[in-house]
């Protein structure tokens, strides 16, 4: 009875609040949610400090929008909040049921909030979900996080007639739909998979546009000489005894009181099915160009670049679904740190591993007479160069960066990638010959980013400093961020 | 004394009036049927080439003037695999206007895949699969229907080409306008591959084109094969296209040939055709033939013979010669079997091999005749070598074969069996008596 009240007052608070922000607190059994109209245009951050949000629904597009905007809020783990929709009628969207938590109802339902909420609660605290420097990686962890958090071992795809592709993925496809991430959803999947996150399963096939790759398409069948839709079909009729084979209405006799099949060429009267004559087949023709055939070609209109286009020639996705697997898990749970966003990357050819470079400058620094130089050059902006490239090509342009430092390098020199840094050793060199190769070795590397990929921002700065014991400790200090 | 001396001895020394009544047969048939008028026939087409140029040179002109589009149709079963190399064929003709037209006739293999696939590529033009078997006439008939050229050109789907084949069977309608069909050349393709193959490359240019051209030139030609045909889309509608099988190549040629039309042979409109590769096969398939010619001549068109309305002497001279080559010239070889056995039979050891000798001797002069007119005539001397052995092929093996197609058909009717049509049409012809 308490829950109830507690709802109903709310509602009448809420109704009452001239304005779109209202907020209003629910307290239920020690947990505070907070309870907004769906068409809250307010500060998306007042609400993460809530157990949970209750939505109340007016119209669906607005219900959408909401839920999107919260399901693809990163900061303060706000899209990971358990999402609650109260909702007066029946809500015709299958998507909002996958990416909200349950639905208000009647006082009852409140407690089933509450239990929800705790279960969730339960399944985040297992969760520590890091700050990336990559936003796909972030995208990528936080949709997993999601799915845990949700108790959820696979991520399945919910067919929704509002996203391209026809089909969702809960987080990742809110984030997409905001347009904060430059890969596409199902790029997205195919890098969690190739990092061993996710292992896909295929579900169904389905096509999509293909110039906008959309799913939205409208299918019709056409004439294959002008592509009319202006088709008649007749049945083929086979007249056994003289062999003639013509169209159905070649034999039609209108007589009084209905009509007759009389054959045109031997003018007898085809009686009995599968005795006198029998339909091997039909035709089409064509209304508009007068074309005969049997086979109709389907073309399919975009309907959202208004492409049209023969089936044949759209594009055929797979439509998978997604394990998550232990790796992500003790991923997960471990919660990464902030300094090793590239552990979601593959090894860059010609580094070493960050232990083993360490190692190295360790031993480097032991020789005795040894007088080495380590480089570290730092990538400003590092987000805003992968938002540039798009996170698929980062190892890419990371191998052509290590291309450049090794061909200024010796035979024996090591380099490691450690983003936002990029460290390398010149063995054997004097402070000053480094410093000169370092300036040459940046030029070179800008010159790449601006001039060969076109990057916009192309800022390196460098720093140098001899190879000795002290200094390697520093570098492994600085890694961990201490 | 050997054996062959004493043959030479026994024949040197008989006189005209022995030799004529132990010979009459190849004398008076075979001779004069294969090696006089073969020359004659030559003779004759080398002066209609002079003195008929300008006109050929004119159909030549109007035809390429008009352009018609030209319906290929080829009906078929399970000739998927023949497809994609007939399209190339037709892709290399000179004569450009024209539609193909596949039929697909209920086959069971992926014949159907094929088509669509070629007709997607616009390979082919139509592509019509029936679900169920019609038969090689609905097929053809469905094709028909829907073709929409002024001329037809009805292939088979294992067949190629000449370069200029289309465009020379075209020739004869603006040669001629009561010409309503115009019969093409057949060789054999797989000739090379067995001796049976060898066999029939030579009877193909024996029969096909001296026999073929002897009656087109006479008026009586009277089969265009199925494999290479060409006829006035006009005619074939006013006919109902084919009717039920077998034999409906001879059989639209009868009816052409009755509504007033000239069916003309065209030897230089060549194609090339496969034949079964061993004797196993080809005998099934001359029982096939052979029994149609009695279906066709003696029962369905007997009233060629008739003097009525639509009586016609060349019509009925036609159709007399092709039954008289066909079952009375085969049973008077029967005859004169018996004749000599009878009357000569202590003589056999001498006749036998005079007469191999005598045919030999004919089939070579014959054969010479046919270089003289026959394309490409150095790739044929390679036949040169299995002439002897065409004694034994069409004097004893084809008319066994001829023997036994004949009895069954006359006594037992035995074509209604023959898988040639749907067991549905089968009983529908054999009940109408069709
Ligand atoms: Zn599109
Ligand atoms: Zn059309
Ligand atoms: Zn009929």
């Amino acid at each position: 009875m308490k829950a109830h009240s507690l709802l109903h007052r709310s509602v009448l608070d809420a109704s009452a609040d001239a304005g779109h922000n209202a907020l209003v607190e629910i307290r239920v059994d020690g947990d505070c949610f907070v309870y907004i109209y769906d068409f809250y245009l307010g500060m998306l951050d007042r609400l993460a400090q809530y157990d949970g949000i209750i939505i109340e629904t007016t119209k669906s597009i607005f219900t959408r929008h909401a839920v999107w905007r919260i399901r693809s809020y990163f900061e303060h783990n706000l899209f990971l909040l358990p999402l609650f929709l109260r909702r007066s009628s029946r809500i015709l969207d299958a998507s909002l049921g996958a990416m909200t938590d349950g639905y208000v109802s009647t006082e009852e339902s409140l407690f089933e909030v509450v239990s929800i909420t705790r279960s969730i609660q339960e399944n985040r605290e297992k969760i520590r979900l890091p700050e990336m420097a990559d936003i796909d990686a972030q995208v990528i962890l936080g949709h997993l996080a999601y799915g845990v958090s949700r108790g959820q071992q696979t991520i399945k795809p919910i067919i929704d007639r509002d996203c391209r592709m026809g089909y969702l993925y809960p987080i990742i496809s809110a984030i997409e739909a905001n347009g904060r991430i430059r890969s596409s959803v199902v790029e997205l999947l195919d890098e969690a998979e190739s990092l061993g996150y996710v292992k896909a399963r295929m579900l169904q096939s389905t096509y999509v546009c293909s110039s906008c790759e959309d799913a939205f398409l409208q299918f019709r069948e056409v004439c294959p000489a002008c592509l009319s839709s202006d088709i008649v079909t007749e049945e083929v009729v086979h007249h056994f005894r003289c062999a003639h084979v013509a169209p159905l209405s070649d034999f039609r006799q209108e007589i009084q009181g209905g009509h007759i099949l009389e054959c045109p060429k031997c003018n007898h009267e085809l009686k009995h099915i599968g005795v006198d004559f029998d339909k091997p087949s039909s035709m089409h023709r064509c209304r508009s160009c007068n074309k005969d055939f049997q086979n109709y070609h389907v073309y399919a209109r975009c309907t959202t670049c208004d492409h049209d286009q023969n089936v044949e020639h759209l594009i055929k996705r797979d439509v998978k679904e997604y394990d998550i697997t232990d790796k992500a898990l003790a991923s997960l749970q471990r919660g990464l740190s902030a300094r090793e966003p590239d552990q979601l990357g593959e090894v860059i050819p010609e580094t070493m591993d960050w232990s083993l470079f360490i190692k190295a400058l360790a031993f480097e620094a032991d020789r005795p007479g040894a007088s080495g130089q380590l480089v570290s050059i730092e990538i400003e902006d590092l987000k805003g160069l992968i938002k540039q490239i798009g996170s698929k090509n980062k190892n890419k342009l990371l191998t052509e960066l290590i291309q450049v430092i090794k061909a200024s390098q010796g035979a024996r020199d090591m380099r490691n990638v450690q983003l936002p840094f990029l460290y390398f050793t010149l063995l054997d060199t004097s402070a000053k010959d480094a410093e000169d190769i370092a300036q040459r070795t940046v030029f070179l590397l800008n010159h790449l980013l601006k001039d060969n990929l076109s990057i916009k921002q192309a800022l390196l700065t460098t720093e140098l400093t001899p190879i000795t014991k002290g200094g390697v400790t520093e570098l492994e200090r600085k890694k961990l961020g201490v | 004394m050997t054996l062959l001396e004493e043959i030479i001895g026994y024949w040197t020394h008989a006189d005209w009036a022995k030799i004529g009544r132990v010979f009459w047969y190849f004398l008076i048939f075979e001779l004069m049927r294969y090696v006089i008028v073969d020359y004659v026939v030559v003779a004759i087409h080398f002066l209609d080439r002079l003195v008929n140029r300008k006109r050929w040179d004119r159909a030549k002109e109007a035809l390429h003037l008009v352009q018609p589009l030209v319906s290929i149709l080829v009906p078929g079963k399970n000739e998927g695999k023949h497809l994609f190399k007939l399209t190339r064929s037709l892709a290399e003709q000179t004569y450009r206007n024209f539609e193909l037209i596949v039929v697909d006739d209920g086959s069971t293999d992926d014949t159907r895949i094929i088509g669509r696939d070629l007709e997607a590529r616009g390979l082919i033009d139509l592509f019509i699969s029936n679900d169920v078997r019609g038969g090689k006439a609905s097929g053809a008939n469905i094709a028909l229907r829907y073709a929409k050229g002024k001329y037809i050109v009805h292939f088979d789907a294992d067949c190629s080409f000449d370069r200029d084949a289309i465009e020379k069977s075209l020739l004869p309608f603006y040669y001629d306008e009561r010409i309503a069909a115009v019969g093409g050349n057949l060789e054999v393709r797989n000739s090379r591959e067995s001796l049976a193959t060898t066999l029939q490359a030579i009877e193909y240019l024996k029969v096909i084109l001296v026999g073929r051209m002897v009656t087109s030139y006479i008026g009586i030609y009277r089969i265009i094969s199925g494999a290479f045909g060409t006829f006035r889309t006009d005619v074939l509608k006013r006919l109902g296209g084919w009717d039920l099988g077998p034999g409906l190549d001879g059989d639209i040629t009868v009816k052409i040939r009755k509504l007033g039309y000239r069916v003309h042979f065209q030897p230089t409109a060549n194609g090339l055709t496969s034949v079964p590769n061993s004797f196993k096969k080809l005998s099934k398939q001359r029982l096939r033939w052979d029994k149609s010619i009695i279906r066709f001549r003696l029962r369905k068109h007997k009233d060629v013979f008739y003097p009525n309305a639509n009586f016609r002497m060349l019509n009925m001279f036609s159709s007399f010669e092709n039954i008289g080559y066909n079952v009375l010239l085969n049973i008077s070889w029967f005859i004169y079997v018996v004749d000599i056995l009878v009357n000569f039979g202590h003589l056999f050891i001498y006749i036998l091999p005079a007469n191999i000798l005598l045919y030999t001797v004919a089939n070579y002069l014959q054969f010479f005749a046919i270089m003289l007119i026959v394309r490409k005539p150095e790739e044929k001397h390679r036949l040169f070598f299995y002439l002897p052995a065409m004694v034994f092929y069409t004097g004893y093996y084809l008319r066994i074969v001829r023997l036994i197609a004949h009895t069954k058909e006359l006594f037992f009717k035995e074509s209604y069996k023959d898988p040639w049509n749907p067991l549905k049409s089968s009983l529908k012809a054999k009940a109408l008596r069709i």
